[in-house]
């Protein structure tokens, strides 16, 4: 539980005809891991199995298809039918051809319903004029202008400068000045240079005299609508036909897509291999207690045509894959190792003491037994509805609410009411006793990791290191204590200030010794990371307020009649809930951080590599 | 009536905490804006940006001891 999952190296080599039969039988195994070949001058990278390019091509239109269609794939999936690359690509292609001249004669529809939807906005307009259409035919010495205008009113008195040779007619319609002006020729210029400067922008009406449109404009509108309708007919037609199309085809698509996928990977996983002109090699790795059955089976599928070779892993590697080994409800808390960093092949997997001190810490924090409940029933209740990799997340949230109802029981606290004199701590009116708690289990909090960070050291570099780079804090706080203790009255006779400072000297040189320089710089840290578990108090002692406050203040609301008793009910309901959706955000990052920061700083490198079996599933990184 | 030195006591506890609230404001700001501008490059970053995010928590956390040591000062005289 507190390694990772033991490892055994094995080797794969062999022809390069049994290649998709082992590459096969590997992917339905789902547990091999295998490290990519890195081309050196010896051996080169294998290359794709024959079909691997059919297979993308076929999968690129699927997808294209697919995403034309709105086909969710992932959610369609049936998993079952076989499907192959060659039937697959005639019946695709077929229908990737009824998809273009279907969304043709959409896009078709949707423009002619665009265009004309333009025209009978303008001739709406023109109706507003009270003008027929033939009026925007072609003249043969008049010019006429169609527009809007800033301002209407000016522009009128402006144009009766030019003598009757321009007439202007006005009009409103939705909010925009409209203006159609008739003009001479001749004048054209003065004409543009003035209702320009007036903020006037042309509409183009040119159509109605390219068409010949006449009569009244209601009677245009009319004809026009019904162009509209006849073609909304047909788009919604058509649609129809794509929905049908969508729900004949999304489950072969969607099976097409998963079986092709998986083909391609395995088509491609040559690419990882070692090659020479007839054989492969596999390099990677697999579970131990897994590795006597992998290696038989692969001896089965290839009638012995190849050689394997296990070996035991030197745990100093680093391409060992990390496979994280924790029963539930510990496994749970893998969930917080994902979110940080994998612990190395050889390093200790904290998720075991994360199990133990995260809902410790957050139940310090949120520490009441109502707010427990809330988020109790809360979490059990998503349990049901979230699955998958924050399905974790619920689950441990789960402990953490457990952990809350019983710090609540031991302060006492019931949605911020005080029932019974606390049994561990009154948080509220014992501020000192609470931080001299919170730091306290912080100094156990941050030895603990010392310790297993000398066990680490021990494993990869030996005693020695692991004395002075681990021990030798561990040092340096007893000699800080000593000196303390003799500046203080806790034993008395008080033991001399000079025993402190030479442990203190002893330590400061272990740790140079150990870490270096850059030692000597953290000498405060590990103080300052003891004292930073003072947040414990701080951010429960802030919720712990805050609900006082709120009771408070709808308790003094309650006496003033009914309406102060349901102002107050609504104060009590509204309040609680906003603190409980922030004793869920505060104490889980400060509970979270304290371990990332305080904790596994002192022990933890990780960088570990996420074991990806072959054939399994993606997780998303 | 709580005489002077009451007063500066509070007061005192009153800036430890806002002068430190300042400080972790200016310092979340920052790696905020920082956390959010990777997330837009990777969405997957989200829970180390909140970590990181919460880092600088600390400093307002200890202007809360500071002022809580002081106001103990006061009770002991």
């Amino acid at each position: 539980m507190l390694n990772p999952e033991k490892m055994s190296r094995i080797t794969v080599i062999g022809p390069k005809s049994r290649a998709y039969k082992i590459i096969d039988r590997l992917h339905k195994l789902k547990v091999y891991h295998i490290t990519d070949h890195v081309k050196t001058e010896e051996l080169d990278i294998g290359s794709p199995l024959g079909d691997s390019e059919e297979i993308s091509e076929v999968l690129v239109k699927i997808r294209a298809v697919s995403s034309f269609l709105n086909i969710d794939l992932e959610s369609h999936r049936v998993h079952e039918k076989k499907i192959n690359p060659a039937s697959a690509r005639k019946k695709i292609e077929g229908l990737s051809k009824t998809i273009d001249q279907k969304s043709s004669e959409l896009k078709d529809a949707e423009d002619h319903i665009r265009i004309l939807q333009e025209r009978l906005d303008i001739i709406e307009d023109l109706k507003a004029l009270n003008l027929n259409l033939e009026a925007f035919h072609d003249y043969k010495s008049l010019d006429y202008l169609f527009g809007t205008i800033e301002d209407s009113k000016e522009i009128k008195e402006e144009l009766e400068s030019f003598d009757g040779k321009c007439k202007g007619l006005t009009a409103g319609s939705m909010g925009r000045n409209l203006l159609v002006l008739f003009f001479d020729e001749s004048i054209r210029k003065d004409i543009h240079d003035k209702i320009s400067r007036r903020g006037f922008s042309e509409i183009d009406i040119s159509f109605i005299a390219e068409e010949g449109l006449k009569g009244k404009p209601s009677e245009e509108i009319k004809k026009l609508n019904e162009k509209i309708m006849a073609f909304e007919k047909k788009r919604i037609m058509i649609n129809n036909e794509l929905y049908y199309i969508k729900d004949r085809w999304e489950g072969y698509l969607a099976d097409a897509e998963y079986n092709l996928s998986v083909e391609s990977e395995k088509a491609e996983a040559p690419l990882r291999f070692g090659a020479t002109s007839e054989a492969f090699i596999i390099k990677g790795f697999v579970p131990s207690e897994r590795a006597d059955k992998v290696v038989k089976d692969l001896n089965d599928t290839s009638d012995s045509r190849i050689m394997i070779r296990t070996e035991e892993v030197d745990e100093h590697d680093e391409d060992i894959p990390v496979k994280l080994n924790n029963p539930n409800p510990v496994g749970f808390y893998e969930w917080f190792m994902d979110l940080y960093t994998l612990p190395k092949y050889k390093e200790i997997d904290p998720t075991f003491l994360m199990f133990l001190t995260f809902p410790l810490f957050y139940g310090f924090m949120l520490g009441d037994v109502g707010y427990g409940l809330v988020t109790l029933t809360l979490f059990l209740i998503l349990r049901t509805r979230i699955k998958g990799d924050f399905g974790r997340l619920v689950n441990a949230m789960i402990f953490t609410s457990i952990s809350t109802i019983i710090f609540g029981v031991l302060f006492a606290e019931y949605f911020g009411v005080e029932l019974y004199a606390p049994i561990l701590v009154n948080r509220l009116h014992d501020t000192q006793g609470l931080m001299i708690m919170a730091v306290a289990i912080g100094a156990v909090h941050v030895n603990i990791g010392l310790l297993v960070g000398f066990y680490n050291e021990l494993r990869s570099h030996g005693f020695v290191k692991a004395v002075f780079e681990k021990l030798s804090w561990l040092v340096l706080e007893a000699g800080v204590v000593l000196l303390a203790l003799s500046y203080t009255d806790f034993i008395s006779p008080r033991p001399l200030p000079w025993g402190g400072f030479t442990i203190i000297a002893i330590s400061i040189f272990m740790i140079y010794r150990g870490e270096g320089a850059k030692g000597l710089v953290e000498i405060p840290a590990i103080f300052s990371h003891m004292l930073s578990y003072a947040r414990l108090m701080a951010v429960g002692l802030a919720s712990v307020i805050l609900a006082m406050v709120v009771n408070d203040l709808a308790g003094g609301m309650f006496a003033g009649g009914i309406a102060g008793i349901i102002g107050g009910a609504l104060l009590l309901v509204v309040g609680h809930t906003i603190n409980i959706g922030l004793g869920l955000i505060s104490p889980f990052l400060h509970s979270l951080r304290l371990h990332y920061v305080e904790f596994f700083t002192k022990f933890y490198d990780g960088g570990g590599l996420r074991y990806a079996p072959f054939g399994a599933e993606k997780q998303s990184e | 009536m709580a005489d002077l030195g009451t007063g500066l006591i509070a007061l005192s506890a009153g800036i430890a905490i806002s002068v430190t609230a300042i400080a972790t404001a200016i310092a979340e700001k920052q790696i905020g804006s920082a956390a959010v501008g990777a997330m837009a490059e990777k969405e997957g970053l989200f829970g180390k940006g909140l970590i990181l995010t919460v880092i600088p928590e600390t400093i307002v956390i200890f202007g809360l001891v500071v002022a809580i040591l002081i106001i103990g000062m006061a009770g002991s005289h």
